[in-house]
């Protein structure tokens, strides 16, 4: 047989034994979630009878394919297996459409959707927390942070980053395991990484002040500063720092743990957006006097995460050493928690947050400047009505040294994908980002700056300033050559983010 | 780590490929295989993404014709489809539009016409999913390049003697990406052989450290070794490749390994990729020509490893 005609594929036949399964080996029992990349339902796996929770990566709305947050999640879920990390199960594809336009049986075996099988998982730490008259008694605090610290320093030490550590994407099982979960915004790093990374990952509440300076070289530190304001959270009841836009989260970190200067930060002067948000005068830490009511040793264990300087922040490793968790009350067996009714009851949420959105519209049409929330949540800072137009000016190709655009964080929906709405009462920190980790349509890819890669010369220009290497006549961008060969700066011709790094959705940056 | 069960012998490979089921023989499917990574990274420069895309959207080819067969999937389009997932997966994604409209330039030397551009665009949607699937979506994909790197960084104290042994170990990395030798072999294994055939061609002596060979710490045996370098250096002699100019203005030192000119033989198969033709030439990566192993083992100052 002659080699396939030009754009020929085997779509008759079911993918080759080592592929997928067909999603018609669960039966769905109820949906959990409803989120912009597609819907969440709980099933059931026919032949085993296990219950697990499927994620839809919805395509229709993809105009480039295959979203690449959920290839990305995919990419790092399937390396990571760890108790306190949600298991990725398989990857199953649902058959598509039994015919065709003409009504011809259509043999497209890929047509239909993909799904994530994942284990399933009764509830998330946000919606646990806030349920009326619940309140986590000190040895489930330690159980649930000592298992929060346990998986991230798995993920640490297989150097992924997550990048978007906070309650909701934290589940619970009714046998007390925590598991953490949304990958979408993860990526792997190396500790010599000289790539720069998107400064804009992190929902804003638990967003560390070097992204919020403008940091685009980070590692571990970044989550640990997360954990710090999980945990604060877990011990006062309430978020620590909801700040409103990245200027007054800024100013709330300042508030709670003093203005940084080059004593306590060296570096911290140079970095991007200092100057655009260094306080009038300085102000002194306060996290011991706002927090004395803590015990001690949280107190201790609390001042070391919710440091400034990124390199002086408590690791994971070093945190789970801590005496928090080696003083009584000691944290408990997981086994020995109580078992709370699940909390993914969607239709309930769905009339909640109904209610809320008429809430919502009634009170914008009153006052133009809502005045300070008393919700535990992370405001959508465009308003939450811009859907339609582009997050950024075009062509905004701004240097570092403007201030941050009002974007918003990255997705921030529970990881089983709770309807999100405006913001109002809702527990759920809210995507700021329109979308959603599963929705890039209007994103980077229609948009279309993508970070320029080894622009320059890099391999040409050598190390050494030779040309006419084996690939130097071509187009010079073997970026490997010049980034690794490079002791003169000559690597990579810029940053690979280029100048418009900013001018796109994090869901495509390095 | 990549799962070892990727990994499979050359014999496997040449057996078990399902295009021999569906009679396409091995020389046709290595043909097929330089053809298409040949492709790549000429589709990749051009779209003017980091080699280590490059590399992925290789082994996701490669990969991907171990699962399915050549005469039911269009090499090329399957091709395009994976330098569009590589994209995604090494954080430098291409829109599926430019990398279609600069693949078909470079296989017809022209525009699509909007009707055959539409139509690519819904096989590369369509088979995006198709490629996944094969693949079981095992995406981490490894490379030989900071492995060689770290290694060549520790252990080459002389600078100007380290950049130039890996420039030279990363010109055969790349040129072996043209050969099975991803499918047979895990990067730090590669990276081993990339080394020792770059320290003989650019003539840095690689440290022994008393007792321990350099290679040991690559976990690779002395065998493999030779396999590696041999099966490397056989892509400069693939006999689908005529008329090479003479390689003698390749100077050592520079990082470069050699100029030539490629054209592709006239059989039928080779048309189907005359796109192809048109690059080699400026590109000039490929020594080759029948029995120049020699020849190449010459310039390269290749000491059979039998011998070593």
């Amino acid at each position: 047989m002659a080699a396939a005609a030009f754009g020929q594929l085997n779509l008759d036949e079911p993918p080759p034994v080592w592929g997928s399964r067909s999603v018609d080996c669960f039966e769905k029992l109820e949906q959990i979630g409803e989120g912009t990349y597609g819907q969440v339902y709980m099933a059931k796996e026919i032949k085993t009878g296990e219950i697990v929770a499927l994620k839809k990566i919805r395509m229709d709305n993809e105009r480039e394919g295959f979203p690449i947050t959920a290839i990305r999640e995919i990419k790092i879920l399937k390396k990571l297996h760890h108790e306190n990390v949600i298991q990725l199960k398989e990857i199953v594809t649902s058959p598509g459409r039994d015919r065709d336009d003409q009504g011809n049986p259509d043999n497209n075996k890929y047509k239909g959707g993909i799904y994530m099988v994942f284990e399933y998982m009764d509830h998330d730490l946000t919606g646990l927390a806030d349920r009326p008259g619940l309140r986590f008694t000190v040895p489930q605090i330690k159980c649930y942070m000592k298992q929060l610290l346990t998986g991230l320093h798995y993920c640490h030490v297989n150097q992924v980053l997550h990048r978007d550590i906070k309650g909701s994407n934290l589940l619970i099982d009714n046998e007390g395991n925590l598991k953490l979960a949304d990958f979408g915004l993860a990526r792997s790093y190396s500790h010599d990484h000289t790539g720069n990374l998107t400064n804009r990952v992190i929902t804003l509440w638990y967003r560390p002040p070097e992204l919020l300076l403008g940091a685009t070289k980070y590692g571990p530190a970044i989550d640990m500063w997360s954990v710090g304001c999980i945990f604060a959270e877990l011990l006062h009841a309430k978020p620590i720092l909801p700040g409103k836009n990245e200027h007054e989260q800024l100013n709330k970190i300042f508030e709670l743990c003093g203005s940084p200067d080059e004593n306590i930060w060296p570096g911290v002067s140079k970095m991007p957006w200092y100057n655009n948000f260094k306080p009038a005068r300085p102000l002194k830490r306060r996290v011991r006097e706002f927090f004395r009511h803590f015990d001690r040793h949280a107190l201790e264990l609390l001042e070391k995460m919710l440091v400034l300087d990124p390199s002086q922040r408590i690791n994971a490793k070093d945190a789970l050493d801590a005496e928090y968790f080696w003083t009584d009350p000691l944290p408990c067996d997981p086994k020995s928690l109580p078992t709370y009714e699940s909390s993914h009851e969607f239709q309930t949420k769905k009339k909640r947050q109904q209610q809320r959105q008429n809430e919502e519209a009634a009170k914008r049409q009153k006052v133009q400047h809502p005045p300070q929330q008393h919700s535990r949540l992370p405001p959508l800072q465009h308003g939450g009505q811009s859907h339609a137009a582009p997050h950024w000016p075009s062509g905004s190709n701004h240097p570092a040294n403007n201030a941050p655009p009002q974007v918003p964080a990255g997705p921030s929906h529970h990881f089983y994908g709770k309807p999100r709405g405006p913001p109002g009462p809702n527990r759920h920190p809210p995507s700021g980002n329109q979308g959603g980790s599963y929705n890039q349509s209007r994103g980077g890819y229609s948009s279309g700056p993508y970070p320029p890669q080894g622009r320059g010369a890099p391999y040409a220009a050598g190390p050494r300033g030779h040309s006419g290497g084996a690939y130097g006549v071509g187009p010079p961008n073997y970026t490997q050559g010049g980034q690794y060969g490079g002791s003169g700066g000559s690597g990579r011709g810029q940053n690979p983010m280029g100048g418009g790094s900013r001018n796109q959705q994090y869901g495509w940056q390095p | 780590m990549a799962n070892t069960s990727l990994y499979c012998t050359r014999e496997e490979i040449e057996a078990n490929s399902p295009s021999r089921v569906d009679g396409i023989d091995i020389k046709q499917e290595t043909f097929h295989r330089w053809s298409y990574s040949t492709f790549l990274q000429e589709l990749g420069q051009r779209l003017k993404v980091p080699q280590k895309t490059i590399a992925t959207s290789i082994v996701l080819c490669q990969r991907f014709f171990t699962r399915q067969s050549l005469a039911k999937n269009d090499a090329k389009t399957i091709s395009m489809i994976c330098l569009f997932i590589a994209g995604k997966l090494e954080g430098s994604p291409k829109q599926a539009g430019e990398v279609i409209a600069v693949g078909y330039r470079i296989l017809h030397n022209k525009e699509p016409s909007r009707e055959a551009y539409e139509k690519i665009k819904g096989n590369v949607f369509t088979g995006e999913k198709l490629v996944l699937s094969t693949l079981g979506f095992d995406l981490e994909i490894e490379h030989p390049y900071e492995i060689m790197f770290d290694w060549v960084k520790r252990t080459v104290k002389v600078e100007r003697d380290a950049n130039r042994l890996y420039q030279a170990a990363l010109n055969f990395v790349n040129d072996g990406l043209r050969t099975s030798l991803c499918l047979q072999f895990k990067p730090n294994q590669i990276a081993a052989a990339a080394l020792y055939l770059g320290s003989s061609f650019v003539k840095v002596k690689l440290p022994c450290d008393g007792e321990k060979v350099w290679w040991q710490e690559f976990d690779v045996t002395k065998r493999h070794l030779g396999e590696i370098s041999d099966q490397t250096l056989a892509v400069y002699e693939q006999d689908f490749l005529v008329n090479v100019k003479d390689g003698a203005d390749s100077k050592t030192g520079d990082g470069g390994l050699w100029k030539g000119e490629v054209k592709l033989s006239k059989d039928d198969e080779s048309k189907s990729w005359q796109g192809l033709e048109g690059y080699q030439d400026r590109k000039g990566s490929f020594m080759n020509g029948s029995d120049k192993s020699r020849h190449v083992a010459n310039i390269l100052g290749y000491v059979p490893f039998e011998s070593l």
